[in-house]
């Protein structure tokens, strides 16, 4: 299973605009009834292994496989444009593995840290958590906060439609059976972000019209790698932290370690023109990021990212719950996917170096040709949470809506993140509300999560704020010239 | 009056939010709680997002700024009518599904959207959909015991044929 997932990845990889988000709304319709071990093997493969292989196309013809590997181009462009595709692509897939590995040890190492905070933390804890986790990836991963705050709470308000947590009441069910037990998780996440990448590929049309020549020097590319270990050890570093935050992402991580290399180097001339470390840096940053985004996901049930989300949707489907049990009765399940994420890195760099001759001719398949597959896959998807024609229609809703939001600069993620995390949310308010009454507001770990939430949120702002400003300087400035 | 459709976007969550949070009215005292807490600030939020917009589109018509429209701008006609089309593809799908299932629909769907659509050969559509067809309806539905819509006229004929 890890191989099939990791021969799908790379293949996702590879394809510009059809990243792992695609790649989960892909196989989560044959994860239902898979064995725990066996799904999220063929899920971590997937999703590891879109890191690697994206690098191919940023390389050889400019063009991000997903949008993680956008920095890459930098670099990596030139590189093929001097006729060293062969060496950037080496140090790309060698970089990538390493990363991966560092994030891998890193979620190793946070196990044992891991396990006595649990025990500090109670339901009036894990609540905050999660309102947390909604807040962060709402404010940091919208250009306005404002509209990451307003789409988490409607996908907090799509959550509460069927069944109340408190008490014996449907909500916004309006006498449909269908809403009478939440809307699925699967139509949520498939219709927000499967329908309208897909939707967004056929308008675009693109497709790759020719290889370029890949020439030799993979090994020396290696070589790079090593000679650089201090470049590959600090980004990775940085890859894993940025991982760890709710609402960053793998692109964010690319893009913070290219510009911390391009500072801290001393000799920067030839950054942009063809620097093998500007294809280091992104590309282990944003491998090392999987890892950092699995703590938070597995440990505390938050996902950090939207292929983090799908991660948790997949867990569900499992009947794997993330949280404190991931560290005691699903112990082996933990060691599984740590295993699985470092297993499906080396692989597919070792897949990736002997392969990128054969792959690179995928990139030269029209989309119009591969896209009717993937709207195909994705209603069977659907379909498989309660197999009713509701699916379906809540999967074109969802999508429509999806689309919309796409369009007019409205993230997603929040959207999808508070949706998830309603429901436990809610859960854990109540559980703490009937244990404590109103004792659990002065709980010491809920007032520092709250503090840290507040003081997070309002640094963000503010430092958008500023970015916003120097923006529309910028534009006044250039207008009086 | 004309919006713009990030406005109209904008304008449709208010309503959302105000048509819920009226709405929770009617739940019992502890189910309405999350509804409530959600819905008012998130309605105020929508608010303040929506007089920020209309403010910035006054603006831009005076001779000001332009942050906040590039959505609407880049959006051209042209994007919105393949887009739409795009649509109608999906619609049609559905519509098929309805009425004569899922396996069919689909076969029919990939014939006509790659002939039409993505312009390939009798024989680049023949090739891929017998790839389809046997990637997912001999192999992985099986295997991993994959549930099809069924439609309307397939179901009929089931009955007729009394394989109900």
């Amino acid at each position: 299973m890890l191989l099939l997932g990791v021969a799908i990845g790379l293949a996702i990889g590879i394809i510009p605009g059809i990243g792992s988000t695609v790649g989960f709304a892909l196989l989560l319709p044959f994860i239902f009834g898979m064995d725990p071990y066996a799904g999220m093997a063929l899920l971590l493969g997937m999703s590891s292994i879109t890191a690697t292989s994206d690098s191919i196309t940023s390389i050889l013809f400019g063009v991000p496989g997903t949008i993680g590997a956008a920095a890459t181009i930098l670099d990596g462009y030139p590189m093929a444009g001097k006729g060293e595709a062969a060496r950037a692509l080496g140090a790309a897939f060698f970089a990538s593995m390493l990363g991966g590995l560092f994030g891998a040890v890193a979620l190793t190492l946070s196990l044992p840290i891991a396990r006595p905070l649990m025990s500090l933390l109670g339901a009036p804890e894990f609540f905050m958590l999660s309102l947390m986790g909604i807040c962060m990836v709402g404010v940091l991963s919208a250009r306005r906060p404002i509209r990451g705050i307003i789409a988490a709470g409607l996908g907090i308000m799509l959550a509460s439609i069927g069944p109340s947590t408190a008490v014996q009441c449907e909500r916004y069910t309006f006498g449909q059976t269908y809403l009478m037990d939440n809307i699925p998780l699967v139509v949520v996440a498939l219709g927000l972000f499967g329908i309208p990448e897909t939707v967004d590929m056929i308008i675009k049309g693109t497709s790759i019209a020719a290889v370029p020549k890949l020439g030799k020097g993979i090994f020396q590319g290696i070589k790079d790698v090593l000679h650089n270990w201090s470049i590959l050890l600090r980004c990775s570093l940085l890859g894993t932290y940025i991982g760890f935050l709710p609402g960053l992402g793998g692109s964010v991580a690319s893009w913070f370690a290219y510009g911390h290399v391009v500072q801290t180097s001393k000799d920067k001339e030839n950054f942009g023109k063809g620097d093998v470390r500007g294809v280091i840096a992104p590309e282990c940053a944003n491998n090392a990021e999987r890892g950092g985004s699995l703590i938070p996901t597995l440990l505390f049930g938050i996902p950090g990212s939207t292929a983090m989300a799908f991660l948790l949707v997949a867990f569900l489907i499992l009947g794997i719950r993330p949280g404190p049990d991931m560290l005691a009765k699903n112990l082996p399940i933990t060691f599984t996917i740590i295993w699985s994420l470092a297993l499906a890195n080396v692989i597919a760099a070792i897949m990736c170096c002997f392969l990128v001759r054969p792959m690179a001719l995928l990139t030269t398949v029209r989309i119009q040709y591969i896209a009717p597959f993937i709207l195909m896959i994705l209603i069977l998807g659907a379909f498989q949470s309660t197999r009713q024609w509701g699916d379906m229609i809540g999967l074109l809703a969802l999508g429509l809506l999806g689309w919309f939001m796409k369009r007019l600069e409205w993230p997603r993620p929040p959207l999808l993140v508070g949706f998830v995390l309603a429901g436990i949310a809610e859960k854990y308010l109540w559980i703490s509300a009937q244990l404590y009454g109103l004792g659990w507001l002065l709980h010491p770990w809920v007032i520092v999560i709250a503090i840290l939430t507040v003081v997070s949120i309002f640094f963000t702002y503010r430092w958008q704020k500023e970015q916003g400003i120097k923006k529309v300087a910028i534009s006044h400035s250039g207008k009086q010239a | 009056m004309k919006f713009a459709p990030s406005v109209l976007f904008t304008i449709i969550l208010l309503l959302f939010f105000g048509a819920t949070a009226w709405e929770a009215r009617n739940f019992p005292i502890l189910a309405r709680i999350l509804p409530w807490v959600v819905t008012i600030p998130c309605f105020f939020l929508t608010l303040r997002e929506l007089l920020v917009q209309l403010r910035v589109k006054a603006d831009h018509v005076n001779g000001g700024g332009s942050v906040g429209l590039d959505a609407d701008q880049s959006n051209s006609s042209k994007n919105y009518k393949k887009a739409a089309w795009c649509w109608i593809w999906l619609f049609g799908l559905y519509i098929g599904i309805w009425v004569v299932g899922f396996k069919v629909a689909t076969i029919m769907f990939l014939i006509l959207f790659l002939k039409i659509e993505g312009r390939a050969t009798w024989f680049m559509t023949t090739a891929l959909t017998a790839l389809a067809f046997v990637m997912i309806f001999v192999y992985f539905g099986p295997v991993f015991g994959v549930f099809w819509p069924i439609g309307w006229g397939e179901q009929l004929i089931k009955d007729m044929l009394g394989f109900g």
